[in-house]
């Protein structure tokens, strides 16, 4: 049942940070047509989480003699509105109230300034603008959302709470990142955060598990778990809407040693160290058929950390959805998708944050599930706004990167043999041309080989090398080129775990 | 209600939002202004001690100098300024007229000039449609021994 899926995990869980994390649509040419698929509701998923499904709950109850509220909630406008609002607010008060900021004391004057004056770019750390702006547009995008309110309508709510904010809510003068990161990384973090709330509730279950469930929903969408609070909604048992459940989902987690090496003006000074490498990766949907169905209903997560290091914890960490995709062939061996992607890299090489929108064709040769089995991809890139870390620029404040649009390419090739065996070949390039910062373009390139053997349908160990490099040209300033590569050894961990049945030898 | 009434309810409401905003951009401004009482100007200028403070600052544009008599090296700076719209500048000049420190205002932060020679120096406030407060100290300062 799970096979297809589960390949198409293992693949993702091969493909390097860089490649990987682009390859979205790629990857629903790896199921065949006549692939046979998880009917219903609730196939994998809350195993996954390490939670028991609806009909292991003693006082669950028949799932279809129940009536479901949540299949077809109405629209509340006004209670998103309010919800929205709220999100404004809570940060603003504790920002006037508590620490006092000269920006929160808003007013009518304030708001006239905001209006007359033209924007800026601001310049507030990477963290600010990079990480909170997309989480504070995700709050925008769930007061619609979990008001009953679909995936498009939901999509310009964080544009408007952020007009809101920008215009109404600091006396600093609007910034145009700041809109784009709220805007447009809120919307793909939303809906991710939304989808993984709505796997992890149990309308069925109680006690508990109930408790349990509604606070863990709550943790990844708290204005969600506002909602089922302030509704009543938390301790109602009734059916779980066929929405709240993917098709399939899979999780991989990847342990081990990395070899790092890293080099600056071309190699000229170069150095080495020994960290610990873990990533994981989440995979929710199926990459085959989701792809053309509602937004979003097949997405990836990744997250990578290593150390010890002067990087940061943190390396890599991704989120891309599927938008919409179209078959070029009765067969669907070749696949046009569209994707939505919030990517951050946090590597020896580069520094890089930003949102972007894929475009592409991806091909199957051959059969998932029999010996052999490849997939080609050659995706576009366009990058709507990317920031950049500069290696000269320094605001009076403390941003220290370029922001810019840019254009990418992305194209991967992969082959799998009996399910077992596995090898990778990805490369992905992105130039970034810079519109607020150092007068500058940066060249940004990964490549990664891999190969990985699955020992059971839980364990398996891999290697992989990847290589990324960074040339910046700066118009007044001498010229940066820095790379890191990569060679690493890894144990997985499969969760739940691959399906019985591959065929193995 | 249907729910195509409702859903068409939602998107006129978004729209007019988005309407509303987009208006009001281009539909406001504000005239400059030079700074006045209610700006509450205030200035200490001691020896190795000065400092400038305004508040209420809205859309002005102006220029102020000061001389100031430094015995230090070089002035250690402590920002305390608010200018979250036009351009807010501080120009420092040595007893020799070089150019020691040419910077944004700045909020919360501690800074200092080049070294320069002792004397009488001069301090220049740049106003270019700025809008919020102003707080700049400086004090003379010399190198540890």
């Amino acid at each position: 049942m799970m096979r297809t899926f589960v390949v198409v995990g293992l693949l993702w869980a091969g493909m390097p940070p860089a490649v990987a994390s682009a390859q979205g649509p790629g990857l629903a040419e790896i199921a065949p047509p006549a692939a046979p698929r998880i009917a219903g509701p609730q196939p994998v998923s809350p195993a996954f989480l390490g939670l028991a499904s609806a009909g292991d709950s003693p006082a669950a109850a028949p799932p279809d003699t129940l009536p479901c509220p949540d299949c077809n909630p109405p629209k509340r406008f006004w209670m998103a509105a309010a919800d929205l609002m709220l999100v404004q607010l809570f940060p603003w008060s504790l920002n006037y109230f508590i620490t006092d900021q000269p920006w929160a004391k808003i007013g009518p004057q304030s708001w006239r300034n905001n209006m007359a004056y033209p924007w800026v770019w601001d310049d507030n750390s990477f963290e600010i603008n990079q990480f909170r702006h997309p989480y504070q547009g995700a709050s925008y995008f769930n007061s619609a959302r979990t008001n009953g309110y679909n995936f498009w309508a939901s999509a310009a709510w964080p544009a408007v709470g952020s007009l809101m904010w920008e215009y109404y809510m600091e006396v600093y003068p609007p910034a145009p990142n700041d809109l784009v990161n709220t805007a447009v990384g809120g919307v793909v973090l939303g809906e991710t955060l939304y989808r993984l709330s709505r796997l992890t509730l149990d309308n069925t279950a109680t006690g508990a598990e109930r408790t349990w469930r509604e606070i863990g929903s709550a943790l990844l969408n708290p204005i969600g778990g506002f909602n089922r609070l302030i509704r009543g909604e938390t301790g109602r048992v009734s059916a779980n809407p066929p929405q709240w459940r993917p098709s399939a989902i899979l999780g991989v987690l990847d342990l081990g040693y990395r070899r790092t090496v890293q080099s600056i003006g071309s190699g000229s000074i170069e150095t080495g160290s020994n960290q610990w490498n873990a990533s994981f990766l989440l995979s929710y949907g199926d990459p085959a058929k989701d792809l053309s169905r509602s937004p979003f209903s097949y997405f990836v997560v990744r997250a990578d950390l290593a150390g010890p290091g002067n990087t940061g914890l943190l390396n890599q960490l991704n989120a891309r959805g599927s938008l919409a995709a179209w078959h070029l062939d009765s067969r669907g061996r070749n696949q046009v998708a569209l994707s939505l992607a919030y990517d951050y890299f946090n590597n020896p090489a580069f520094e890089y944050g930003g949102e972007s929108v894929q475009l592409g064709l991806v091909s199957n040769i051959g059969t998932p599930g029999k010996v052999w089995w490849g997939q080609t991809s050659f995706l576009f890139n366009g990058v709507l706004l990317g920031a950049a870390k500069s290696d000269y620029f320094q605001s009076t404040g403390a941003r220290n990167y370029d922001y810019g649009p840019g254009l990418g390419t992305i194209l991967g090739g992969r082959i799998l043999y009996r399910n077992r065996l596995q090898g990778t070949v990805g490369y992905t390039g992105l130039w970034i041309h810079t519109i607020d910062g150092t007068q500058s373009a940066h060249y940004q390139d990964a490549l990664l080989i891999e190969a990985r053997y699955w020992a059971s349908r839980k364990i398996g160990v891999g290697l992989s090398y990847t290589g990324y490099t960074r040339h910046s040209d700066y118009r007044d300033l001498p010229d940066v080129d820095q790379d890191a590569r990569f060679v690493r050894f890894f144990v997985s961990q499969a969760i739940p775990g691959l399906p019985n049945g591959a065929p193995r030898e | 209600m249907n729910k195509s009434d409702r859903m068409k309810r939602g998107w006129v409401r978004i729209g007019a939002t988005g309407a509303i905003l987009a208006l009001a951009v281009p539909a406001c401004s504000i005239p400059s202004e030079t700074l006045g009482p209610n700006n509450h100007v205030e200035v200490t200028n001691l020896v190795g001690h000065f400092q400038l403070t305004a508040d209420n600052i809205q859309n002005v544009t102006t220029v102020m100098s000061f001389t100031w008599n430094n015995p230090g090296v070089y002035a250690a700076i402590n920002h305390q300024s608010f200018t979250p719209h036009g351009t807010t500048k501080l120009i420092i000049k040595d007893a020799a007229d070089s150019v020691l420190y040419n910077g944004k205002l700045l909020d919360d932060q501690e800074d200092r000039t080049l070294s320069g020679t002792p004397g009488i120096w001069n301090v220049t406030f740049t106003l270019d449609q700025s809008v919020g407060q102003i707080d700049v100290t400086l004090d003379a300062a010399w190198p540890p021994d």
